[in-house]
């Protein structure tokens, strides 16, 4: 079968004035031929090309079908309609993509597979490439950010602790001794900090081992053993799980991911799910943390059932003075970052030694 | 000349005036003095569909997933040919000839420079700022790369654009910009490390920002506009510094009655809500966000509408001009509508948005000159710029203005 050829506008690449002709498609070579005038079966060739000096534009329902010439100049249709009908002829066929983009139902299907890649790569991708990122960093990396973060938290928010001396060593031989029971020695060394504080009662990791307490939260405790062991425990947890390090990557990826979708549209769109994802990470490590802090306890030989007065104690204080919490919010702290407080006590009491 | 897009529909039929060409009388040509007159006015048309750009859209994304981001520079050039081949200008669409693979390398280039700064950012407070000052002065180089890749790239009627800024230049252009963010981070620095005597800092910042803001961008639009080539022809900016300070001067007096009236409201919001439990309370902070952000959208639109029409009306090159008219309050109803759906659409709405904004933008420019147009001749194209600043402006969401 023979097709006929396909008016076109041929632009020579130095003039703007277009030039109606006709293209003919012979084999692996196209020829651009001279309108015919009224004079049918004249055939003058204007230029000949192989087939491969030709970029084919995409087929769209809307805009213009431009052909590129390698070395310049441009074939612009007259006619969408003709020169798609003409292309399709010839067997210049369109890339996977632009023939999935041409049909909405396989761009829904499309939309739908791109929501559960989205989700996949969020719930289970990235804590993945999270965790094996950090397993392939040098501890020492830890150290570096830890010690500058906490350099940066001592100048800002951090004051000498008023504690007795006598007080910080019993609660520092407490964790050392439970935790070597719990997980054996050998472990990366942990530095355990007692500060006053603008932060409230609170404690907190940070990467490469420090581990942050302040005055207002073992007063707070009122000196109870067991809650400070826990909360230290849970902190311990963190360490030992290289969480920062962990949250760090991931929130990275997630961010990167997220600007690579939502990108487009907006920059702050992309932010809510790198917020939202985030958060949620940041609650799973707090999940592994407080299971930390329950195997240090039993092996203690303390009932983790106890750690419940920790939540109500600090539930009261925040009843009480609203501002004082808020300090700590600030620094970003902040509640979504920990699962609800009735799902961590629900937890603690499920973990109980019970009657003995 | 950066997202020049659009078309006309569907089973489109280019007119036949390719002899006798409908010139549109001489009748509005108020041209800069100095100039001859410019009889022959073309607007330009776009003709983009939001439906198709959303399929566009889904698809790129798809393939951006699957290759963990490389497909970027081709998802790039699909979204950018799809807007160049639905804009015409005298009844031919423009093209946007940059390969894909070519910009891969930029493209992977500058995405490790802000992934480094990111990480830098998250880890030291003195790293970020090394890499901030890092990214800083490298910009104009970039930024000027990227300018001669998209125009390089660029063309109509297969006639090629070209931008022939040099980089001393850029980096002259952001003279008055580096004279506004260099005390401008020392300050903040300040106000990091001494908040208690910080309350000066806001006020001069601000102070700053008006003194120096308008005439940073006036340096940079006048070094962007003076710089680009079509058909042998150079072109230059005639607007004048003292314009772009009135109408930032402008700009912020509308914004000043913007926020002002957006606190009232926000605070006459807030006191007349009644007391529900938590879900009317994250309805009466949707309501008062809307009215805190309605009034000062204006100023906003004010800005881009009116600088828009200063580059454009301001550009000239021998024997051609433009004009632009793009108004306030059309802008103003788009983008009041298209924040509206893409909220209640979660951001699906976007393409959508993104198309009606291409065409209201576009659509407010013509073309003037002093013949028809396809009597322009060039030269042939040289050798293909670099691709790796456009990738950096595009990542940075740097916009050259239309």
């Amino acid at each position: 079968m023979t097709v006929e050829p396909l008016d076109v506008d041929w632009f020579d690449g130095r003039h703007a004035r277009p030039r109606r002709v006709r293209l003919h498609i012979e084999r692996d070579r196209i020829q651009v031929l001279e309108p015919e005038n009224g004079r049918p079966g004249r055939r003058v060739v204007l230029l000949e090309l192989p087939l491969a000096a030709i970029d084919w534009p995409e087929r769209t329902r809307h805009g213009a079908r431009i052909a590129r010439i390698a070395g310049g100049g441009e074939l612009h249709a007259v006619d969408v309609g003709l020169w798609d009908a003409w292309a399709s002829s010839h067997g210049l066929r369109q890339p996977l993509l632009v023939r999935v983009q041409l049909r909405w139902r396989l761009v829904l299907a499309v939309l739908l597979l791109l929501v559960l890649l989205a989700y996949g790569a969020w719930r289970w991708g990235i804590p993945l490439a999270g965790r094996t990122a950090v397993a392939l960093l040098p501890p020492a990396v830890d150290r570096q950010v830890g010690d500058a973060a906490y350099a940066a938290l001592r100048q800002r928010w951090l004051a000498d602790s008023a504690l007795p001396a006598g007080r910080m060593e019993a609660l520092r031989r407490a964790l050392e001794s439970s935790l070597v029971r719990a997980e054996g020695p050998g472990r990366e060394p942990l530095h355990l900090h007692f500060h006053a504080s603008r932060l409230g009662p609170n404690a907190l990791a940070l990467p490469g081992g420090h581990v942050v307490i302040t005055d207002e939260l073992v007063t707070l405790l009122d000196g109870d053993e067991t809650l400070l062991l826990g909360v230290l425990a849970h902190e311990a947890g963190h360490v030992r799980g290289r969480h920062g390090m962990r949250l760090l990557v991931q929130t990275a990826l997630l961010g990167a991911g997220a600007s690579a979708l939502a990108g487009d549209p907006a920059g702050w769109l992309a932010t809510l799910p790198t917020l939202m994802g985030g958060a949620g990470y940041s609650r799973e490590l707090e999940r592994e943390a407080d299971e930390a802090s329950i195997r240090v306890l039993r092996a203690a030989g303390r009932d983790p059932a106890a750690m419940p007065r920790l939540f109500e104690r600090l539930a009261e204080r925040r009843a009480a003075g609203g501002t004082q919490a808020s300090a700590g919010a600030a620094i970003g702290i902040a509640f979504a970052s920990h699962p609800d407080d009735a799902e961590r006590i629900a937890r603690f009491r499920a973990a109980s030694l019970g009657p003995r | 000349m950066a997202d020049i897009g659009g078309a006309h529909a569907g089973g489109l039929m280019t007119p036949p005036w390719l002899d006798t060409m409908p010139w549109t009388p001489p009748a509005v040509t108020a041209v800069r003095t100095g100039e001859a007159a410019l009889p022959c006015r073309r607007p330009l048309s776009f003709n983009g569909s939001g439906s198709e750009y959303f399929r566009i859209w889904i698809v790129n994304l798809l393939a951006l997933l699957l290759t963990a981001g490389l497909y970027y520079p081709w998802a790039r050039v699909r979204r950018l040919r799809y807007f160049h081949h639905n804009t015409r200008l005298d009844g031919h669409a423009f093209d946007f000839r940059g390969e894909p693979v070519r910009m891969l390398r930029g493209f992977l280039l500058v995405w490790l420079l802000f992934g480094a700064y990111n990480l830098a950012g998250q880890t030291s407070g003195t790293a970020a700022l090394l890499g901030l000052g890092a990214i800083a002065a490298l910009w104009p180089a970039l930024w000027r790369g990227s300018l001669r890749f998209r125009l390089g790239h660029t063309s109509w009627r297969g006639l090629p654009f070209a931008f022939e800024g040099e980089t001393a230049a850029a980096y002259r252009a952001f003279g008055a910009y580096a004279a506004l963010g260099l005390p401008a981070l020392l300050l903040l620095v300040f106000a990091q490390a001494r908040p208690e005597d910080a309350g000066f800092v806001l006020p001069l910042l601000l102070a700053l920002a008006l003194a120096l803001v308008p005439l940073g961008w006036y340096e940079v639009k006048r070094y962007q506009h003076r710089h680009c080539a079509f058909a042998g022809r150079r072109s230059d900016w005639q607007a004048t510094w003292r314009e772009c300070y009135e109408l930032f001067a402008r700009a912020a007096a509308l914004g000043l009655a913007g926020a002002l009236a957006g606190g009232a409201l926000f605070a006459g919001v807030v006191a007349l809500a009644p007391a529900g439990g938590p879900g009317g309370a994250v309805l009466v902070g949707l309501v008062a966000m809307a009215a805190f952000w309605l009034p000062l959208a204006l100023p906003h639109a004010y800005l881009e509408a009116r600088t828009q029409n200063l580059v454009w009306n301001g550009t000239v090159a021998p024997g051609i001009g433009f004009e632009s008219a793009l108004g306030v309050a059309p802008l103003w109803r788009l983008r009041m509508k298209n924040l509206l759906l893409l909220g209640a659409t979660l951001g699906l709405y976007w393409p959508w948005a993104a198309v009606a904004t291409a065409r209201l933008r576009l659509e407010a420019v013509a073309v003037l000159s002093d013949e028809p147009l396809d009597r322009l001749a060039g030269t042939p194209r040289a050798g293909a710029p670099d691709a790796s600043g456009d990738a950096a402006a595009d990542l940075a969401g740097f916009d050259f203005g239309l």
